[in-house]
């Protein structure tokens, strides 16, 4: 497969996963209800996502579609239904078990804010690695290797306030990936940049991704950003509507 | 168009989310505890022949007067300082206000006026609280006929204080706000604080030596016989301690970033490499934080030192002298309990004011106990050296002032003998272990906002 198939905006033709074998998906959601006081985000959202796949979320402002990814992160825990990260129901483990989980098996990613402003690049994408134990000069030297492949290698010693909303972004990627994670979450990651920093992003976001065999849930309300995805699950009123 | 009026102003400045109705709350507790100091601080001030008998020896004693109104004055110093660290809280949400109100069309100096009246506004309320609680106080403590009285609430205070001290206040206050606008620029897009991460080092350290070295001059002229006049030689002795002061407040930032540098490149821990690299980055707020914290332990290490002067000069089983300086421990006590509950305020504020960034860390797996190490480690690691040297430095002024050695009479001799006057260490060291105590403990408190502050919809709040 060249790179222009590779990277290329497309969707598959497939059969939709969620009919698919559940047995197939490394993270699937059954039944999801959570609701923000009186207000219902989900309502019952079912879903798969397989390993290496990139899954675009989409659906209009307020549908549920970040409320379904912080449920499937383990970030919030689901008023009823379940996520299973392969044989582990984690919408049951506790809140230590879940936050582990963030660390070591997922990597999220937000639109904005997510750099601790005050370490340098090479420091903010070490932190996940040092976090689990990894000695510093190791994780130096692994967060290094990430910079390079996001194209800001020569930002190391940089700190976020000194860069651009894109290579900030490019920096917040490497660091959701630096612990080779399984899945990564990314809620609307190229919403707070401009048009051609976005679709850097995405670009590189897609290709490490599929070296690294890492499966993407990509929330986004973007059509052009969707298109990354191989296959897309439209959120209304806080379930699947559909999936293309 | 000469700008809004005086209402629409105040309107302004009142007008606001929750965290500038705590900011506006703190200011006018603050500002009441003040007006209750200074006004105790006239109180013993205005005591006359006629008044008394206290049982207090300190108040009873004309010669002893002048140190306790002196004690009082310095106690308001952490009160104001509290008051000062008041107007940073809930800096964000009024950053935006401020920023909408100039889109609005307002000129960048009626934003400054806007932010002064708020500090008045809520000094003047503290003022008039405090003046109000204080004479209730005086009322409620009075004692029973013919009896000795504990405070001096027989005192006549004359109106021109009652009057004077509440505004004094306001404008000390407001005129502190407007100074501190001086680095801000505010825009119709937000607002922009030029802070430097470059504190002096040299200058610092050449005020706390020189004033200490002064101090010690002054001690070695005083015993050489000086003919100084009291007045002359008490202004040199405050220009010594001011100099002092000013250098270590000047000089904690240096301190605060000097460690943060040596911390950042070595060490292992995540919430150490935090900590360290906020030390860098922002000197200056741990510095703020610390600043009427730095202040007590200062004359903490200088009550030591005189402490420790008077006991081996006189009798150390001298009632009065004890008497005397646990009273001024006591007060000391409780500045520092007023000094670190700034630092109570600081850290809260700081929590609070990077809640999106410490969300997003939480959603993407950071345990809130590193997080909660980070945040007492920044307290912790610039306290602890500005600790260590504000207590032995003031122990060692006091030392220089007033000699290391003293003349006591040897009863077994019968005659004159010079004796070394010990350095206080385990005071020293019990002191500034239980500030730092003190210290951590507040900044723990502060991290309850933590939760709150990690909430996984604080990632969406605005910065």
């Amino acid at each position: 497969m060249n790179e222009s198939q590779t990277l290329a905006p497309h969707h598959s033709d497939q059969t939709p996963h969620e009919s698919s074998n559940p047995n197939d998906a490394v993270l699937s959601a059954r039944g999801l209800v959570y609701s923000f006081g009186r207000t219902p985000a989900l309502r019952g959202a079912s879903m798969n996502l397989e390993r290496g796949e990139i899954l675009a979320v989409t659906g209009p402002s307020g549908s549920g579609k970040s409320t379904l990814m912080l449920c499937l992160a383990g970030i919030l825990q689901p008023d009823a239904g379940e996520v299973a990260f392969g044989s582990r129901v984690i919408s049951e483990e506790s809140e230590s078990a879940r936050s582990q989980l963030r660390r070591k098996e997922f990597g999220v990613l937000f639109q904005f804010g997510q750099l601790v402003p005050e370490l340098t690049a090479i420091e903010n994408v070490a932190l996940p690695l040092m976090l689990d134990g990894v000695k510093r000069a190791s994780a130096r030297t692994a967060a290094a290797t990430w910079l390079e492949r996001f194209g800001v290698g020569d930002l190391a010693e940089v700190r976020p306030t000194e860069m651009s909303g894109g290579q900030g972004q490019r920096v917040a990627t490497a660091r959701a990936l630096v612990a080779e994670p399984k899945i990564l979450f990314a809620d609307e990651p190229t919403g707070a940049l401009d048009a051609l920093s976005g679709e850097q992003v995405m670009t590189q976001l897609v290709r490490v991704a599929r070296d690294s065999g890492t499966s993407v849930v990509l929330i986004t309300h973007d059509a052009r950003i969707a298109a990354y995805g191989d296959r897309e699950l439209i959120v209304r009123d806080g379930l699947i509507e559909g999936e293309s | 168009m000469s700008g809004p009026s005086i209402e629409t102003t105040i309107r302004l400045a009142a007008t606001g989310g929750k965290s500038d109705r705590l900011r506006i709350l703190l200011t006018v507790i603050g500002a009441t505890v003040a007006t209750i100091i200074l006004l105790a601080a006239v109180a013993v001030l205005f005591i006359g022949p006629a008044n008394g008998p206290y049982s207090l020896d300190v108040l009873d004693q004309p010669g002893l007067r002048p140190g306790v109104v002196t004690a009082l004055g310095l106690l308001s110093v952490p009160v104001l300082l509290f008051v000062g660290l008041c107007s940073r809280l809930g800096a964000p949400a009024r950053d935006r206000r401020l920023a909408a109100i100039r889109m609005a069309g307002a000129t960048p100096r009626d934003a400054v006026r806007i932010v002064a009246a708020e500090t008045s506004l809520a000094t003047v309320i503290g003022g008039v609280a405090g003046t109000a609680v204080f004479f209730v106080l005086k009322a409620a403590l009075g004692a029973e006929p013919g009896s000795a009285l504990l405070l001096p609430t027989d005192v006549s205070i004359p109106i021109v204080a009652i009057i004077g001290v509440p505004l004094v206040l306001v404008a000390g206050t407001t005129g502190a706000s407007l100074l501190a606008m001086r680095k801000v620029v505010v825009s119709p897009f937000g607002v922009t604080r030029s802070m430097s991460t470059k504190p002096p080092r040299v200058a610092p350290a050449i005020l706390f030596v020189g004033g200490s070295l002064g101090l010690a001059v002054l001690g070695a002229s005083i015993r050489g016989g000086s003919e100084a006049s009291d007045l002359v030689l008490g202004a040199a002795g405050a220009i010594g301690f001011l100099a002092m002061a000013g250098g270590l407040i000047a000089g904690s930032a240096s301190i605060a970033s000097g460690t943060g540098r040596l911390l950042a490149n070595r060490v292992q821990s995540p919430a150490l490499l935090i900590a360290a690299r906020r030390l860098i980055a922002a000197p200056y707020t741990a510095s703020r934080a610390t600043t009427a914290v730095l202040l007590a332990a200062l004359i903490g290490g200088m009550t030591q030192g005189l402490r420790s002067n008077f006991l081996t000069a006189t009798d150390s089983d001298d009632a009065f002298y004890r008497t005397s300086f646990d009273l001024v421990e006591g007060v000391l006590l409780v500045a520092i309990v007023i000094a670190a509950a700034s630092l109570l305020v600081t850290t809260a504020e700081a929590v609070v004011s990077r809640r999106r960034t410490l969300a997003s860390l939480v959603a993407g797996g950071v345990p809130r106990s590193v997080l909660r190490r980070a945040t007492m480690a920044e307290t912790l690691v610039p306290l602890v050296p500005t600790m260590v040297l504000a207590l032995i430095g003031g122990s060692v002024a006091i030392r220089g002032l007033t000699g290391s050695q003293v003349e006591i009479w040897d009863s077994i001799a019968e005659g004159p003998t010079v004796v070394d006057v010990p350095i206080p260490w385990a005071r020293l060291a019990t002191l500034g272990a239980g500030m730092i105590g003190v210290c951590m403990a507040l900044t723990a408190l502060s991290l309850l906002f933590m939760r709150r502050a990690t909430d996984i919809s604080e990632i969406r709040a605005a910065a």
